[in-house]
């Protein structure tokens, strides 16, 4: 190699060179998270009016967070991607088609093993009742590893098709069709089972949450370099398109292994009959064994079920302490080592097993990374940055998008809410007041200094207990805008889900990984910032809906078909770049910053609003950012066709 | 050197045309029986005029994008006019805003025996022979944009913009070569021959090529070509356009030397000169063997290369060969340039039977900073 012959360059020099690099890299992070957190901040100061918990601990978290994103993606773009195009330049050309599938197939499995969705799906569906809906809750629970298999198959399919297209230069389109349809299908034929009904949000979201921060670079790079080797660039639309797919064949595969499952599950019930003596044996088959069942049972809201429970339990394990292990093992404390320890785990499991492969896979074709050490330190780098990513959004992103997520409902709720009580021992009547308005009406109360000032407290008879002269006081927090002006609330609700989408997906890695993908190789004719942009609007609008969905109640199957529609007709008149990477985009937008984020946000409106699950909303947040670089991509080329003049006896698209 | 390589005096002809237009330009290709034929994606960039909003007198001037496809083969001399003029027909490139052509006369070492066009005879169109190809091949992102807009002012041509990667100094710092981006922009314009240098000049100036690390401009010779006229696009004041009359006037003129703008002495008072007796060197091969290439490139004098990737079109049987190939662009010294030559054809690494080849043409000026 020429490079042996290398100049040597002098230490303080070689720092300088690091430093400013770097700087650079954090320079461009800082840009791109600067909105999220901002907003949050500001969204929770100025309009929720309620100060920042936890300040340092957001501030620590924020910084990981921006160390980790520039790590991250200077990873990718130095190691992940690289080697990704190299064997699919390299694996078409000396291993045949065929190995280059089996290949395909691996990396599709092995993405879903490495990044695992369901911890995502799980958050979502963490108020999914056994009752309601016992199809959903099993797939979550008992058949995890069931609906594990299904995505991955989905998955391993996806790239198998795409590496396929890509190879035979066979237009996106089709497979669009046939697949989005397919899925389509299912889910209007799944609205007339109750139980069926309930998975179509998880089926959808699944789609969305499946190609992650690695998977989605490796993909992609692995795409263009065999579209690359194959030379059938004009129709197959330079490498895109295989992210897409990964994002629609898990749909078709969810919604299929519920129809699978389905028989064998009882239906929908009420919670009382669900735990009562007649249906324990149905009820069991819910639940991994009875001792989960219990667990679950005795969290019930409902007193008489868990002191019947309870009874049972006991007579069955003789062990009274179950309830206080369920509490010790769920509020145990976090400290920032433990986060950095268990993201390191996972951030290794998600990125070496894949890179490994990759490398095999390269062997396996008798060729070599154009420049190992880069490669080398690049996945290091990758490896690293997550570590440092998602300990980030651990510490400072997701506790941030809690508390102002969790605290969102406050902008539309009409009556006051309570926030807590206080017990007054030694409470005497004496020290009741009373008080006239001009009608004429008497109100009585008492002075309490609790609060270090002494205030004056509405006094409620039923709330006092003379005989041991407590007096229980329920301290409420008055509507943010009054009884009347929920319009308003609701519309900054909107407002912020808007701000969240937008904010959240100019952060995300895998997106600024394609965007700059697509810059490169439309050789900037299509630019990163516009992607980017177009991205994170669809996303703001996807979120609106989304939240609008949980608010409103409307049926999961309203918000899915229209606008996939929409998108199958605009996908037949777009060009076949376009159609690759508005489609890759939606499966990118759901990553690593935004899935937290998202969740956070719809499961504190889903809270309070009592929906049972939180589904659909990150489906919103890929489907909309499709249309809405669909149209982007409209637009542009219809500018683009201002150059040329048709000639006559021409149609205008040459 | 083994092996006896051959070599063939051959015209290189490039044709750049809008997206739309490619897909028809390549089954032409490829129904003529032209062997080797590499595309890359490029972007031209034109004015966009634009009337200001709300009655506000003036227009507005922004630049403009549009993808386009380039691309380039090899055909033996006398072929090379009858070709142009189906490449021009057949994409109607008379018309302004759909394309350009040219030819330029090269030395080929290596390589496919380039096939000889099957096609009928065509019409032949006025086509420039005192044309100049103009390359700048910028290191900082954006520059490409400045020298486009400097070029679209002075009205030479429609400016293609194609990106590469960079190999030179960057190579030799080890892993700290991460530091430095290696995308380099290359801007290709084609200019009336007279006025090329003093282009290059406010090219140099523009993209502030007299500072380290800013990139090479280099001019090379253009046998004929047909330029793309539409410079502007979007709203037009008069019944032609500007374009259209100097196109009328070239040809009434039949050339364009009565364009000349610079004064010829103008290097003289010029604080920079420019570099005149550089070769420029196309090393094209299939993917991956162009880095070890260049490496023994640099070890013979070259200073530094620019790499594009390519793929190959219009597969015929009888030609092996993989679709991705790369293009490695050097500019060396006249007297370097035959040992680099002969280092890179007696490399193991060259395949003549792959489909590597070797193209050299001359660089009369050149400018880089020293």
């Amino acid at each position: 190699m020429a490079r042996s012959k290398g100049i040597s360059i002098p230490l303080r020099s070689a720092f300088y060179l690091v430093v400013t690099h770097f700087a650079g890299l954090i320079k461009d992070q800082v840009k791109s998270v600067a909105f999220i957190i901002l907003y949050l901040v500001l969204f929770q100061i100025i309009v929720l009016d309620s100060p920042l918990q936890d300040a340092a601990g957001v501030a620590t978290g924020v910084a990981l967070v921006i160390a980790g994103l520039a790590f991250f993606l200077e990873g990718i773009m130095l190691g992940l991607m690289p080697l990704g195009e190299r064997v699919g330049v390299k694996i078409t050309g000396r291993g045949g088609i065929a190995s280059a599938l089996v290949f395909a197939l691996l990396i599709g499995l092995g993405s879903t093993f490495a990044e695992p969705a369901i911890a995502a799906l799980r958050t979502a569906g963490s108020s999914v009742t056994p009752w309601d809906a016992p199809l959903l809750f099993v797939l979550l629970g008992r058949h995890a590893d069931a609906l594990f298999t299904a995505i991955g198959i989905g998955v391993g399919a996806a790239v198998v098709l795409g590496m396929l297209r890509l190879y035979y230069g066979l237009s996106l389109k089709p497979f669009l069709f046939v697949s989005v349809s397919a899925a389509l299908a299912i889910s209007l034929a799944m609205l007339y089972d109750p139980n069926l009904k309930s998975v179509v949000g998880l089926a959808w979201d699944t789609g969305a949450v499946t190609t992650g921060a690695v998977t989605v670079p490796i993909v992609l790079a692995l795409g263009i370099g065999v579209s690359r080797s194959s030379g059938n660039t004009e129709k197959a639309g330079a490498g895109f398109g295989t992210v897409a797919l990964a994002s629609v064949l898990p749909v078709v595969t969810v919604l299929l292994l519920a129809v699978i499952l389905n028989s064998k599950v009882p239906v929908p019930t009420s919670e009382t009959e669900f735990y009562s003596a007649e249906n324990r044996e149905t009820a069991m088959m819910l639940f991994i064994n009875s001792e989960e069942f219990y667990k679950h049972g005795l969290g019930s809201s409902d007193l008489e079920i868990r002191k019947q429970l309870r009874a049972e339990f006991e007579d069955l394990y003789n062990n009274k302490n179950l309830e206080n292990n369920i509490r010790d093992s769920e509020f145990s404390g976090e400290t920032i080592r433990d986060i950095l320890k268990v993201e390191s785990f996972l951030s290794v499991r998600a990125i070496l097993p894949l890179t490994m492969l990759l490398a095999i896979a390269l062997i396996f074709v008798r060729a070599r990374p154009e420049n190992t050490d880069e490669v080398v330190l690049g996945v290091v780098l990758a490896i690293v940055g997550m570590a440092i990513l998602s300990a980030g959004i651990r510490l400072g992103l997701a506790p941030l998008g809690d508390e102002t997520g969790g605290q969102l409902p406050r902008t539309f709720r009409t009556e006051p809410e309570d926030i807590g009580r206080v017990v007054f021992e030694n409470f005497d009547d004496k020290l009741l007041f009373e008080s006239i308005d001009v009608t004429g009406e008497r109100k009585q109360f008492f002075y309490s200094h609790y609060d270090s000032e002494p205030r004056a407290i509405e006094f409620d008879p039923n709330k006092y207990n003379s005989i041991n002269k407590r007096y229980v006081h329920i301290v409420s927090r008055p509507p943010l805008f009054g009884p009347d002006l929920t319009l308003l609330g609701i519309f900054l609700v909107f407002a912020f889900a808007f701000g969240m989408g937008w904010g959240s997906t100019l952060a995300e890695p895998s997106l600024n990984a394609l965007g700059k993908t697509v810059e490169s190789i439309t050789v900037g004719t299509v630019k990163q910032k516009g992607v980017v942009y177009a991205v994170s609007l669809g996303v703001g609008l996807g979120l609106v809906v989304g939240v609008a969905r949980i608010m409103y109640d409307v049926s999961i199957l309203w918000l899915i078909v229209p606008p996939y529609l929409l998108l199958l007709g605009l996908t037949f008149f777009s060009d076949e770049d376009f159609t690759g990477i508005a489609w890759d985009c939606g499966g990118v937008t759901t990553g690593t910053v935004t899935v937290p984020l998202v969740l956070a946000m719809g499961l504190g409106i889903g809270n309070e609003l009592d929906v049972i699950d939180g589904f659909g909303i990150l489906s919103m947040a890929s489907v909309y950012p499709i249309l809405s670089v669909m149209i982007y991509g409209l637009v542009l080329k219809s500018r683009q066709q201002r150059t040329l003049i048709a000639k006559p006896g021409e149609e205008n698209n040459g | 050197m083994d092996e006896i390589y051959s070599i063939r005096e051959i015209s290189r002809i490039t044709c750049v045309v809008h997206q739309r237009l490619s897909a028809r330009l390549a089954d032409f290709l490829r129904v003529s029986g032209v062997n080797t034929v590499f595309a890359r994606n490029g972007r031209s960039v034109r004015h966009f005029v634009k009337k200001r909003p709300f009655f506000i007198p003036g227009s507005s001037v922004s630049l403009q994008d549009s993808s386009s496809d380039i691309f380039q083969f090899t055909l033996p001399r006398k072929f090379c006019e009858n070709m142009m003029s189906g490449v021009v027909e057949v994409c109607g490139l008379e018309e302004g805003g759909r394309g350009t052509v040219y030819s330029q006369d090269m030395v080929m070492y290596g390589g496919h025996e380039p096939n000889i066009p099957d096609i009928k005879e065509y019409v032949e169109p006025h086509f420039h022979d005192d044309l100049a190809c103009i390359t700048a091949i910028l290191s900082m992102r954006g520059s490409a944009d400045v020298c486009a807009g400097l070029a679209l002012e002075l009205g030479t041509c429609v400016p293609v913009i194609t990106h590469g990667h960079g190999t030179g100094m960057r190579d030799k710092l080890g892993l700290l070569r991460i530091t430095i981006p290696p995308e380099k922009e290359l801007i290709t314009l084609l200019a009336p021959q007279h006025d090329a240098d003093g282009i290059i000049r406010m090219l140099v100036e523009g993209a502030k090529l007299d500072k380290p690390g800013r990139g090479i401009i280099y001019r090379t010779t253009v046998a004929s070509g047909l330029t793309d006229t539409r410079i502007h696009i979007g709203h037009q004041k008069y019944a032609a356009s500007m374009e259209q009359i100097i196109a009328a006037l070239d040809k009434l003129h039949f050339g364009t030397s009565w364009r000349h703008r610079f004064a010829d002495n103008e290097n003289l008072r010029w604080s920079h000169q420019l570099v005149s007796g550089n070769k420029e060197v196309n090393v094209i091969c299939p993917e991956g063997v162009v880095k070890n290439l260049t490496g023994i490139a640099m070890e013979n004098g070259a200073g530094g290369a620019t790499t594009s990737t390519l793929r190959r079109t219009a597969i015929s049987d009888n030609v092996p060969g993989a679709a991705a190939y790369e293009q490695s662009t050097l500019i060396i010294d006249s007297q370097k340039a035959d040992s680099v030559i002969k280092a890179l054809l007696a490399s193991k690494e060259f395949k003549e039977a792959a489909g590597s080849f070797i193209t050299i043409t001359d660089a009369p000026a050149a400018f880089t900073y020293r």
